[in-house]
């Protein structure tokens, strides 16, 4: 009986373990038992018509999307009276913008939603051809073997029945091929659906806000809202955790809250002051904090807020591929700056450095509490700077990092319980979800755990994780976060200050190089978000 | 002062000596000695401390020595590596060796790259030189440009 619960990466490993008993085989008993392993593993699971009937669905889905996207750009065209506001402030133009782009992602989502289940069932199906065949050498093999030996018979074998038996583990073995093959399509077929289909669920950002107190309007304009300084698609300001958590703690808000938050979003001068006011609301600040950190942004053009509160812009060429340097890193990569100063560890403190990043990307009040200082007027790298280095020290002592004796005050790095301490004290509480730590030190790990790892990153949780290489003197690691997903790809940053994408093979098959050096190319360990 | 003068130059003067008649191998100098005499025919080694865990690197720059007078012969790293499962704890020493061919002074330029700020090598090819900063783009503040180290060496005959 097949046993629909069992993974694809399970299945493929049972597999290649029984070939490999099954090349071993000495003896006819050891064959059948080798044969009946193989045939006891579940084939592909899984209906191609049924995929392919959900499929046609999206496409129609797209259609319908598409003719709203149209719909409104004619709108748009023909021009709506400046006077129209949402309830929040959102004038119409924003609106009808932000439904304009919403509708076009909606189109888009659905026609790579359905092609993507078209592949994967054009993949299962090829899967499970192949599993078919391959199953049918078994059996074949099986044949011609016949029954088991009996004890005695089972401790002389002759020259023919060695012959045969070596013939029959031949025909097998080709079987069990064509079933590992089988098994890796299957697995990279639904691997490659489920981290698709989970992206486009996250990226349908305005329905995560679940909240009556600001209008259907206004939730399209703040999903649609993008960070200054890069293209809007890939620099939203409001993730959708960010979404989600903020349209449940609205609908907590006593009457009073609710109408002091809705003034201040009413007020605000632009949609990114408003988009950064949910944000903060989003990071978990009551609304007597939100107003505070309001009366300090309040009025601020858009590169004001990018340089005070988003510390990473994704610069619209930063995926093509430029090559790499000579410690074997990605040449296309950006530095993340405040002013002249960079976002980035200052000694060998990587692993503080790149939860205070992280932090300041899910928590704007911390942020400006960084470059703007108590005030949250500073405009002074050299402050800001001063400022880091205090933070990352602080996290240091707080993750009980090394130094390099014991009386001395130069960090030394930081151990997993560390790492996973301050992940948990610093980003969790403005994230909702703890991290979980998990080593990946083989392939298969790797590839099993980056589903979690698209949905975290997808949804606006930042993934620590940790790198490593060997030479003659020992080890040597290092701590970057996986902060972006697109595709096969994953945005990177190192606290060297710098953000490049990487391939997931590259995650899988230790080249993490690219985004660090040549000395550090293996991922090795994994912080997971995991509960609400 | 004098007897603490005396037991400091003691050892230091024995250092000198074992490495100045070659009994622990190729003489090695550090970063700040930039003066530097051998005979031809010797070989002796650069070694500069680099901050691996910041992603930084050092390189043979130029325009290189003169090959009639000094040839490098290999570059070489060893990292103090992370203790237990700690990540971001290491620092290293790059060696670069280097061998006296004949009588002559030349310079030897190494340059120092915190991350980001050397441009060449890899597949572009061509030597490692400082990032050339973009049009238009304020300077750099210092911690984030190359450093290029000079050393100038004298080869005696032998």
């Amino acid at each position: 009986m097949a046993d629909a619960g069992e993974s694809t990466t399970d299945r493929k490993q049972k597999i290649d373990r029984y070939i490999g008993d099954l090349a071993a085989a000495d003896s006819k008993n050891a064959v059948l038992q080798a044969i009946d392993n193989l045939l006891a593993v579940s084939a592909p699971v899984g209906s191609p018509s049924t995929l392919d009937a959900i499929a046609r669905r999206y496409k129609s889905q797209a259609d319908d999307a598409a003719d709203v996207q149209q719909r409104v750009e004619k709108v748009a065209a023909s021009g709506l009276p400046s006077v129209w506001v949402g309830s929040t402030g959102a004038k119409a133009a924003e609106v009808v913008g932000a439904a304009g782009r919403s509708a076009e992602q909606m189109a888009e989502a659905f026609r790579k939603a359905s092609k993507a289940l078209y592949d994967l069932s054009d993949a299962l199906t090829s899967a499970q051809s192949k599993d078919g065949d391959g199953r049918e050498q078994l059996r074949k093999a099986r044949t011609m073997l016949g029954g088991g030996d009996g004890f005695f018979d089972d401790m002389v074998e002759t020259d023919d029945e060695e012959a045969d038996r070596k013939r029959a583990q031949e025909i097998a073995g080709t079987g069990s091929n064509f079933l590992y093959y089988a098994a890796q399509e299957a697995d990279d077929a639904a691997r490659a659906a489920a981290r698709d289909l989970n992206k486009f669920a996250a990226e349908a950002r305005a329905g995560q806000m679940h909240t009556d107190n600001i209008s259907a309007a206004d939730r399209l304009v703040l999903a649609d809202t993008g960070v200054y300084g890069g293209p809007q698609e890939q620099n939203e300001l409001l993730t959708a955790n960010d979404l989600e958590r903020s349209g449940r703690f609205m609908e907590k808000m006593n009457a009073q809250d609710q109408a002091r938050f809705e003034r201040m979003l009413a007020d605000a001068k632009t949609p990114q002051e408003r988009a950064y006011l949910v944000k903060a609301l989003a990071a978990g600040y009551d609304v007597d904090e939100v107003g505070q950190f309001r009366d300090k942004i309040h009025g601020k053009d858009p590169y004001w807020l990018q340089q005070h509160l988003s510390p990473v812009v994704t610069a619209g060429d930063s995926k093509v591929d430029e090559g790499l340097n000579d410690d074997r890193s990605n040449k296309n990569t950006d530095y993340q700056w405040f002013g002249d100063k960079k976002w980035s560890q200052n000694g060998e403190t990587c692993v503080p450095s790149s939860t205070v990043t992280a932090r300041a990307m899910v928590d704007p009040v911390y942020a400006l509490e960084l470059t703007g200082g108590p005030s949250g007027q500073e405009n002074d790298p050299e402050a800001f700077r001063d400022r880091l280095d205090d933070e990352q020290m602080r996290l240091h002592e707080e993750g009980d990092g090394s130094y390099a004796h014991w009386w001395s005050d130069v960090p030394t790095g930081m151990d997993s319980d560390g790492q996973n301490e301050i992940a948990n004290s610093e980003i969790s509480p403005h994230t909702g979800s703890s991290y979980e730590f998990q080593e990946v030190r083989g392939a298969d790990e790797r590839r099993d755990v980056l589903p979690d790892i698209e949905k975290s990153v997808a949804e606006g949780k930042p993934v620590p994780f940790e790198v490593e290489g060997y030479d003659e003197e020992g080890r040597h690691g290092h701590q970057m976060m996986v902060i972006g997903q697109e595709g096969d790809m994953l945005q990177i940053y190192n606290p060297w200050g710098t953000t490049t994408w990487i391939s997931e093979d590259d995650f899988v098959n230790g080249h993490m190089d690219k985004a660090s050096d040549h000395r550090m190319p293996d991922a090795y360990a994994v912080h997971i978000p995991a509960d609400r | 002062m004098t007897s603490a003068v005396r037991r400091l130059a003691l050892p230091a003067l024995l250092l000198t000596a074992l490495t100045g008649c070659g009994l622990t191998g190729p003489d090695t100098y550090e970063l700040d000695e930039k003066h530097i005499q051998v005979d031809a025919g010797e070989e002796f080694t650069l070694s500069v401390p680099v901050a691996t865990a910041m992603g930084e690197w050092w390189y043979l720059t130029v325009p290189e020595p003169d090959p009639d007078i000094v040839r490098n012969t290999d570059k070489r790293e060893e990292i103090d590596g992370d203790d237990g499962d700690n990540v971001g704890g290491h620092s290293g020493t790059d060696f670069f060796d280097f061998k006296a061919v004949g009588p002559g002074t030349t310079k030897i330029r190494l340059i120092q790259c915190p991350r980001g700020a050397c441009a060449g090598g890899g597949d572009a090819g061509g030597p490692i030189t400082p990032s050339p900063v973009p049009s238009g783009s304020p300077a750099l503040s210092k911690e984030y440009r190359a450093t290029i180290h000079t050393y100038t060496v004298t080869v005696r005959k032998s």
